[in-house]
């Protein structure tokens, strides 16, 4: 495959590849979309919440889906980089499993990627994550999408990166 | 039509404790004012309005409800009724403390619904004194009026001819798109008077100042990601290249003959956080105060929210565009908010066309740009079609 015909493929399929800019555009991208459609009033409140909190609120959250997360790996999920690349790779992973949510999120992101701006940069894949969790269900235009089984899977993953 | 014809007029707002006011001079010189309305009727609405425009998510997507409203409804109440039916060519804002970067341009006032923007030709400059000063400086307002023709071709040796420009994009580390754009823009001015920024070398602090100290060029302009400091205001600035030279050095004159070289560093280090593919450093708004000055008709920022700031001491708002009004330049064209690259691109485009090759005045210029978008893609997209705005002399 030429890097041309891989750009013009769906984002989801080149994940990996992605620099971290273009991720972190991804994730807002991706939280927008869900904040969106959610059920969660305070969707938005919880994407803008600062490191500790936002770990903190991640612990208590895995830990009632059946995940036991100490305080320090919790922090990690939130602050340390690589993990939080992780994070946002596996999360934005199981959301590419539903088709109209993953469109909808590529639209949002293709959209993005065109305006003429610097933002923080920061990775938010634990934002995003707890977004996720807090989540049941998100419509997608007139498509209601359920996050069940999407959560249970994300959980699994997370599971492999805090070791737990 | 002759320049010298053209019905000029001017609004200026006052924001006081209780109410909001205008004063106006119509095309004939007389002036009028009315209260508009209780401040605090303004004063959520206003708030929500640049909430909205400062969320790059909710630009990038099109979800706009509040700039719709204030387009299509309470917009038209800070727009004084007579100055509107005064049928102006040109119209002068100068707005006033919260009123600050409030889009009056896209209010709805035209006969088919068009915006303000796309029916008068509209500059903003933050204080009377300022546009004074920008108009003073202006090197267009040595030409007659009376010989200005419009639409007139050849246009003439004393329209704009030259450019100096460059692009980069330090997000991305691929320089060329916003490079381009800079060089297609110079197209529509005389090939042997146009410098744009080569590929391959840096497009640093030290180039962006360099430019300015050159020869007047007609139109400065520079294509970059812009930062906004969320604290300090003369902080923000251009995000550029690093040199790869090195810490440049200059010279200032002493007594004698003497000269005292210093290390041109920057004024402030990348914040933290910034994921740029580039190696880069900030132009700062303090540092184009004490070190830059242009000798230019239009500075063009195609950098995102380079027209916005935040209102500092002495009701003036401390953005980019407004620094380069304070270092010589008499007109800036700058986004008022995060822009889309297409709309800008096109947007500039239609500008530069109708400023150059016909020769209109730049207020002029920026009615054509905007009722090209408006009758376009763009026409249902008010944050794509209204993002730029001029600043500064509208000749």
């Amino acid at each position: 495959m030429t890097d041309q015909e891989q750009q013009t493929g769906s984002v989801f399929d080149r994940l990996d590849t992605l620099s971290d800019q273009d991720l972190s555009t991804l994730v807002a991208a991706a939280a927008d979309v869900l904040a969106e459609g959610g059920d969660d009033p305070t969707a938005q409140e919880t994407i803008e919440m600062p490191p500790g909190p936002a770990a903190r609120e991640l612990q208590s959250e895995l830990t009632a889906a059946g995940l036991d997360v100490d305080e320090a790996a919790a922090d990690g999920l939130v602050s340390d980089d690589a993990v939080s690349r992780e994070v946002a790779l596996v999360t934005l992973r199981e959301l590419a499993k539903q088709p109209e949510l993953a469109a909808e999120i590529e639209a949002a992101w293709k959209e993005r990627s065109g305006m003429m701006v610097i933002d923080g940069g920061v990775l938010i894949g634990a934002a995003l994550l707890l977004l996720v969790m807090k989540l049941k269900r998100v419509k997608v235009k007139d498509v209601e999408v359920e996050f069940y089984e999407a959560k249970s899977d994300i959980v699994n993953a997370v599971r492999g990166l805090v070791g737990a | 039509m002759k320049v010298s014809e053209l019905r000029v007029g001017a609004v200026e707002y006052f924001v006081g404790r209780d109410g909001v006011a205008a004063v106006w001079t119509d095309r004939a010189g007389a002036t009028g004012h009315a209260a508009l309305g209780a401040t605090t009727r303004f004063l959520s609405r206003v708030e929500n309005l640049r909430d909205e425009l400062r969320d790059t998510m909710a630009l990038a997507r099109g979800r706009v409800p509040r700039l719709r409203e204030f387009s299509e409804d309470w917009g038209r109440e800070l727009l004084p009724e007579k100055l509107l039916a005064d049928e102006l060519d040109v119209l002068v804002i100068v707005p006033h403390a919260l009123l600050h970067d409030v889009p009056l341009h896209l209010v709805r006032t035209g006969a088919g619904g068009e915006p303000l923007g796309a029916v008068v030709g509209i500059t903003y400059a933050s204080s009377r004194s300022l546009f004074v000063r920008c108009a003073g400086r202006n090197p267009a307002r040595a030409r007659d009026p009376a010989d200005w023709v419009l639409d007139a071709a050849p246009v003439g040796s004393d329209g704009p001819g030259s450019l100096i420009g460059g692009g980069a994009d330090v997000l991305t580390g691929d320089h060329e798109p916003f490079r381009s754009l800079a060089e297609s823009l110079s197209g529509l001015f005389e090939p042997d008077r146009v410098s744009v920024f080569e590929a391959g070398w840096p497009y640093s602090r030290s180039a962006v100042k360099a430019a300015f100290r050159r020869e007047p060029f007609d139109a400065v302009c520079v294509v970059a990601h812009g930062y906004t400091d969320p604290d300090n205001h003369r902080m923000s600035g251009l995000l550029v290249e690093l040199d790869t030279v090195g810490i440049s050095s200059r010279a200032i004159p002493l007594h004698g003959g003497r000269y005292f070289d210093f290390r041109d560093l920057p004024l402030r280090r990348l914040p933290p956080g910034l994921r740029l593919a580039s190696p880069t450093e900030i132009l700062t708004t303090a540092e184009l105060e004490v070190d830059g000055h242009v000798e230019t008709q239009l500075v063009v920022l195609l950098a995102c929210s380079a027209g916005w700031g935040r209102v500092v001491q002495g009701d003036e708002p401390a953005s980019l565009a407004e620094s380069f009004l304070h270092i010589g330049a008499p007109s800036v064209l700058a986004p008022m908010w995060d822009s889309d690259r297409e709309p800008t691109s096109e947007w500039a485009h239609q500008f530069f066309e109708a400023w150059v090759d016909r020769g209109y005045p730049k207020a002029l210029a920026a009615r054509h740009a905007m009722t090209h978008m408006q009758t376009g893609r763009y026409a249902d997209h008010p944050e794509r079609l209204g993002a730029l705005a001029l600043k500064g002399d509208w000749l």
